[in-house]
């Protein structure tokens, strides 16, 4: 017998009843008090989702919080609401951003197997020539020679074109924050490629993972759309927070702000890590004014984030709860809802 | 990111080869050619997830029981032997050929290689999408490179490829040794004037030469490379031959900008054991003793040399040699001396 339609109730307790959607929710309100939208954007893509989850039948509360990532950044299903576009869900914060000056860059952070796929043949090449590989084996972890083969590289060496078709953060987004800050975190890291993760929020970064930090010019931000990131751009993302800890960060309104995963682990009082903003994707077509960029290895993760009972997804979200219960989240979107 | 668990994937408990193989190429080929991620329905929600297509569909696999990740790595394999060589198909064979690194395929994937290895695709790489292709299937080739017979026969075809590019000299140098670590006098064979090559196009000093060695030494281990030390093909200064192995040579036995060299030889007489240095002169090579360096090779009474490979600190201690026995053969000299030529300089200190 087919499972009826969920209703806007047993919707939100399916949500509410896995901490993932409790951050989700969490952030919906934050964004809503911090004025980073209003409750017609969230009333809408509520109707939305609830409704793609009901055509795809969609019962289980990992699978509808894992449509909301289909619904921002996806075509939605032939025949589902046929006649009706899809607003865009995404980039949609209401604080402007303000301009970037060029002496910074933006700086976002890859995968090897990202970088990979996305610089230019020649320097692929290049690369290649002095031992640099690039796995794809899930199971091998880089060999220690072909890390310090990328490690060593010279400065002069350590730039990059993007390859035509490619586009840094594919079909969804780019997060980035500035240069200046990240350097002085690497300034004074044990390990850059922990500190980063850290400092940035990368929860799913685990260990073995090698990650190069991508330095881009701030002109880029001429060719694409950029905000400050919702809970809609953060999507599945668990370790995003809509609001900033400190008064002073949340002054800064056209930035959000990363969750520090160290701080969180170590229970601060401030998880507030370094400012971010999101773009649509870079393509070459926006790097136009500057095509050559730097990246930095930054080496080996070697430390696992977001799996013992200080720093998972239930204590993140008692985090973001603090003095509230489910019942009451739930009493609050389904007002606005 | 959110991925499946084994729930998720239970509506695949009926699923046979060809069904995987429907699953995955409608998938494919609607997503990466219609941007339609509902093509990979009932798993649609799990695409876009992670950081690539690619990641997304080795999540949904990891959670398949095991019968049905063989039936899936087969069905891949499938795709890849019988995909039409069309243009449009050039990405998703490129997917295919990514994903099948992650899963580790290559029992399933390197048979069915050799057939679709320079022909088909690899003459539609001439427009921009498809230049990576021949990047993305050397690399698949090298990380699925084990010892498996097809993964040589690969290995060789897209070496005699004419996509072949310089640059890829070393890792299918290295490639070629992960699937037959004794082999690498035939493989220097094969690579050596393009291994040269590299090394001229992208200017590559004597440290970076000296760390292709160094993964050479590590990949076919301290044995295989004494077995090839006289197979390897050396020139002499005033030799009109540009293409030979002395860079491995020097690197392997030289010290270079200050670091030991990677191996060295300890020289045993019959009473005891002396510390010598072995040094080229032309194109002989002398043996003489640290401590009495009027002693030369003829007059010293050798039987036998120690190669070992010098601690990463430096050299060993005579207690540490002793000790360290796995990493460390006997070599007896079969040859004359002076054939020895690709001891350019060997070294143990004490």
């Amino acid at each position: 017998m087919p499972l009826p339609p969920l209703t806007k109730d047993v919707f939100l307790d399916k949500l509410l009843s896995d901490y993932r959607g409790q951050i989700i929710v969490c952030n919906i309100l934050g964004g809503l008090n911090g004025s980073l939208y209003d409750t017609n954007y969230i009333k809408e893509i509520f109707s939305w989702w609830l409704d793609l989850c009901n055509y795809n039948k969609i019962t289980s509360s990992h699978t509808i919080i894992a449509m909301l990532n289909s619904l921002v950044f996806e075509n939605m299903p032939r025949g589902f609401r046929p006649h009706i576009p899809k607003p865009d869900f995404k980039l949609l914060c209401r604080r402007k951003t303000d301009l970037i000056n060029d002496s910074n860059k933006l700086t976002t952070v890859v995968s090897t197997f990202i970088f990979s796929i996305l610089i230019s043949n020649d320097d692929l090449r290049r690369l290649y020539s002095v031992g640099v590989e690039f796995p794809s084996d899930y199971s091998q972890p880089m060999k220690d020679d072909a890390l310090k083969a990328l490690m060593d590289l010279p400065e002069a060496d350590r730039v990059f074109r993007l390859k035509a078709g490619a586009a840094i953060g594919n079909k969804k987004l780019v997060w980035f924050s500035m240069k200046d800050r990240m350097e002085n975190i690497l300034s004074s890291a044990v390990n850059s490629a922990d500190a980063v993760r850290d400092v940035l929020g990368l929860v799913h970064r685990k260990p073995d993972d090698v990650i190069i930090a991508l330095y881009l010019s701030a002109k880029v931000l001429n060719h694409v759309n950029c905000a400050r990131p919702t809970f809609a751009d953060a999507s599945t993302n668990t370790r995003f927070k809509a609001i900033a800890d400190e008064v002073l960060n949340r002054k800064r309104s056209s930035w959000g702000l990363t969750a520090h995963l160290d701080y969180f682990a170590n229970k601060r009082s401030s998880i507030d890590g370094l400012p971010e903003r999101i773009t649509s994707p870079i393509d070459q077509a926006a790097m136009v004014d500057a095509p050559i960029n730097r990246f930095i290895p930054l080496g080996k993760v070697t430390t696992l984030r977001g799996h013992t009972v200080d720093d998972d997804d239930a204590e993140y979200a008692r985090r973001l709860l603090s003095v509230r219960n489910i019942h009451q989240l739930k009493v609050s979107m389904l007002g606005i809802i | 990111m959110i991925k499946p668990i084994p729930e998720d994937v239970e509506i695949f408990k009926d699923y046979t080869i060809a069904d995987f193989q429907c699953w995955l190429r409608v998938g494919l080929e609607g997503y990466l050619l219609e941007d339609d991620v509902w093509s990979f329905e009932p798993m649609a929600v799990f695409i876009n997830q992670d950081e690539h297509l690619t990641s997304d569909l080795h999540n949904i696999y990891e959670v398949l029981p095991y019968k049905l990740k063989a039936y899936f790595r087969q069905a891949l394999a499938n795709i890849i032997a019988t995909l039409e060589a069309d243009a449009k198909e050039v990405v998703v064979f490129e997917h295919l050929l990514l994903l099948a690194s992650k899963i580790s395929a290559g029992a399933e994937v390197l048979p069915v290689f050799p057939s679709r290895i320079g022909s088909g695709f690899f003459g539609l790489t001439k427009n921009s999408a498809g230049e990576s292709l021949f990047d993305i299937t050397m690399r698949t080739v090298a990380d699925l490179a084990a010892p498996i017979e097809n993964a040589l026969i690969c290995l060789h075809q897209l070496i005699g490829s004419r996509y072949f590019e310089n640059a890829y000299a070393g890792t299918a140098l290295l490639a070629l040794c992960r699937v037959n670590p004794r082999g690498l006098a035939d493989h220097l064979n094969l690579l050596r004037e393009k291994l040269d090559a590299m090394f001229r196009q992208y200017d590559i000093n004597k440290t970076g030469k000296r760390r292709w060695a160094e993964r050479i030494l590590q990949t076919v281990g301290m044995y295989a490379l004494k077995e090839a030390l006289n197979e390897l093909k050396p020139s002499f200064p005033g030799s009109e031959d540009t293409s030979s192995d002395n860079w491995l040579l020097e690197a392997l036995f030289d010290k270079i900008e200050g670091e030991s060299p990677l191996v060295g030889f300890e020289i045993q007489s019959d009473a005891e054991i002396d510390i010598y240095e072995i040094a080229r002169l032309d194109n002989k090579f002398t043996i003489s003793s640290r401590n009495d360096p009027s002693a030369s090779a003829e007059s010293t009474n050798i039987t036998s040399l120690q190669w070992v490979r010098p601690s990463p600190t430096g050299y060993l201690t005579k207690e540490e040699m002793f000790k360290q026995t796995e990493d460390s053969y006997e070599y007896v000299f079969n040859k004359p001396l002076n054939s020895m030529a690709s001891v350019q300089q060997g070294y143990v200190g004490i």
